[in-house]
């Protein structure tokens, strides 16, 4: 166990020192302070909107608007840290050190899915600091009157959880491509044109396949963000089955299990049978 | 397996239709420069690979150290460059060596400013590695190799890309460590480096083993002298005759004679029984250069 820490902490030693984190960390906090401070400065605020831009209430607005932001960036962030590995032929190196295959992949999930949270956090911080200046302004106080500390950390735990099968499927596509720009593309396809188009409309259109998406991981993730209240999660209306609801917590959550078990089973599986190649190019 | 830190028996790679390993059986002595020799394609580069772990062999087995020690166990103790070194071009010399050291688990912060001082690195230690020459390049990787101070070293083309000091300075290196317990299995195409600083020889064709020995062994074997007698085609005819010489050639005004060059005066006496008189006479001296065209194109030929 002693070992597999000290990896994470050497996985952490390089890749801290890239760009692509820290960009990916900016545009991540920017995207809801653009949207937050447009609204909330531009627009007109009454009832319900008056409460949302007050602490705790702005954590879970933060988390509704920016999860999908980190969602994809731990995507780009996860093909673009393995990708590199078989681009440079590094695996090679550290393979050769004898790391274990599945240490080192097992590493750097947890590296990435803790670079996820991490991400998530700094999102809900910066908005918290946003929501302390427009509190000192507004009327009222600083503090929302309906809402809960504890629902908002409640949502950021279930915001870090869903980023997992993500991770796995990023991690599988990379060791299966032993490309980073290819699983980048296949991936954001998959959430976006599969999960987001393609399945609404054939659940929509198909009787049959109304049980199927039950079973699709875009589905999954919206049931469990948008629990207990299944009408307004992150893309609720374009992940809501014929029936008109999102599957249930549970479900929503072994689903999720299911896919990131399985998803990194095979991941690890391939990793462990494939050859490692040197450098590409130059 | 006490003297031997590799062992392999029959080990095979085969890309699909393509046989790049075929029945390797190779025996590598501890203590010793060992020289992996072969034409490009020759399947030198993926029997390091196989030995390290990269590449699934497809039939066969190896040992590295001994038959009870580990994979991960025993490459924790190998140090290893493959091909071109990888390392992560936007981290430092410095900061590459550090994170495989960490890795690898093994030694102590201040063996890496000595390795980069032996290899010569130390004044561009904390610049960018994409920033470095080949030769630097390969400096760098033979640093990494060194690191955590291992039993077994796999170098593949380790002079590739630096200028003639730089060869020469790495030769001096790789021979220094072969002294002593640890092992060098050594890759290059450059024969004349490999007969100075290697102790024993495998050469691979076409993915087979098709010579292996110590270097002195195999040139001797193919050692000769040349000859010009007072009858050049009597002295053949009498020369073939003797079971200890191995082959007589007429080349041009004189004759090579395949033979131990210690019994070249059993040669003279044998003529000169015969009324034959040697003329001028001087020893073969087969390079491992000539020794290895020689073997690799009889083995083309064979195939043919």
């Amino acid at each position: 166990m002693a070992s597999f820490l000290s990896l994470i902490g050497w996985e952490w030693f390089k890749m801290r020192r890239r760009w692509a984190p820290w960009i990916l960390l900016a545009v991540i906090v920017a995207f809801p302070q653009v949207v937050y401070w447009s609204v909330f400065t531009f627009g007109e605020i009454t009832g319900e909107a008056s409460e949302v831009r007050l602490l705790p209430n702005s954590i879970e607005f933060a988390l509704t608007v920016g999860f999908t932001m980190v969602l994809v960036s731990v995507v780009i962030w996860t093909a673009s840290a393995l990708g590199s590995e078989y681009g440079w032929g590094t695996f090679r190196t550290s393979l050769a050190k004898g790391t274990g295959r599945w240490q080192l992949l097992s590493a750097v999930f947890v590296l990435m899915f803790a670079t996820g949270v991490a991400w998530l956090v700094v999102l809900c911080l910066t908005m918290g600091i946003s929501s302390l200046i427009v509190g000192l302004i507004a009327e009222g106080g600083g503090v929302a009157t309906a809402g809960e500390w504890s629902g908002a950390l409640v949502q950021l735990a279930k915001s870090a959880v869903a980023l997992a099968p993500y991770i796995a499927l990023a991690m599988l596509f990379t060791v299966l491509t032993s490309s980073g720009g290819v699983t980048i593309g296949i991936t954001l396809v998959y959430r976006f044109l599969v999960e987001g188009v393609l399945v609404p409309i054939l659940t929509l259109a198909v009787d049959w396949f109304g049980p199927v998406s039950d079973f699709v991981l875009g589905r999954a993730v919206s049931g469990w963000l948008a629990s207990p209240n299944p009408d307004d999660g992150v893309g609720a209306a374009m992940f809501l089955g014929a029936d008109g609801l999102l599957p249930g917590t549970l479900h929503s959550l072994a689903v999720m299990l299911a896919y990131t078990v399985g998803l990194g089973a095979v991941a690890l599986w391939l990793f462990q049978r494939k050859d490692i190649g040197g450098a590409k190019g130059p | 397996m006490n003297d031997l830190v590799i062992r392999t028996h029959g080990l095979t790679k085969r890309y699909g239709r393509v046989l790049a390993v075929d029945q390797l059986s190779l025996e590598v002595p501890r203590g010793s420069v060992f020289g992996l020799l072969g034409p490009n394609g020759s399947g030198k580069t993926t029997v390091m690979g196989m030995l390290l772990g990269l590449v699934r062999y497809t039939s066969g087995s190896y040992q590295l150290f001994s038959p009870d020690t580990r994979d991960t166990e025993a490459l924790r103790r190998v140090g290893a460059i493959v091909e071109t070194p990888s390392f992560y071009p936007y981290l430092s010399g410095r900061n590459n060596l550090k994170y495989f050291q960490g890795v690898l688990g093994r030694g102590t912060p201040g063996e890496i400013d000595g390795l980069l001082r032996r290899v010569g690195l130390m004044d561009r230690a904390d610049d960018r590695f994409h920033t470095y020459s080949l030769g630097m390049k390969q400096r760098l990787g033979i640093a990494c190799s060194l690191l955590g101070n291992p039993d077994l070293l796999f170098l593949d083309e380790p002079t590739n890309g630096m200028d003639p000091a730089g060869m020469a300075e790495v030769r001096e290196l790789v021979r220094g460590l072969g002294d002593g317990d640890r092992t060098v299995l050594l890759s290059s195409h450059l024969l004349h480096e490999v007969e100075q600083v290697c102790d024993s020889v495998a050469i691979l064709s076409r993915g087979k083993l098709i010579a292996q020995g110590a270097v002195a062994d195999l040139l001797h074997s193919n050692e000769g002298v040349r000859l010009f007698t007072t009858d050049d085609s009597v002295a053949q005819k009498i020369l073939a005759e003797l079971d200890w010489v191995e082959g007589v050639t007429a080349k041009g005004q004189g004759l090579d004679v395949s033979a131990p060059i210690a019994r070249s005066w059993e040669l003279t006496r044998e003529l000169g029984n015969s009324q034959v008189y040697v003329t001028e006479m001087w020893p073969l001296q087969v390079s491992l250069e000539q020794y290895f065209l020689d073997v690799t194109a009889e083995d083309e030929g064979v195939t043919q």
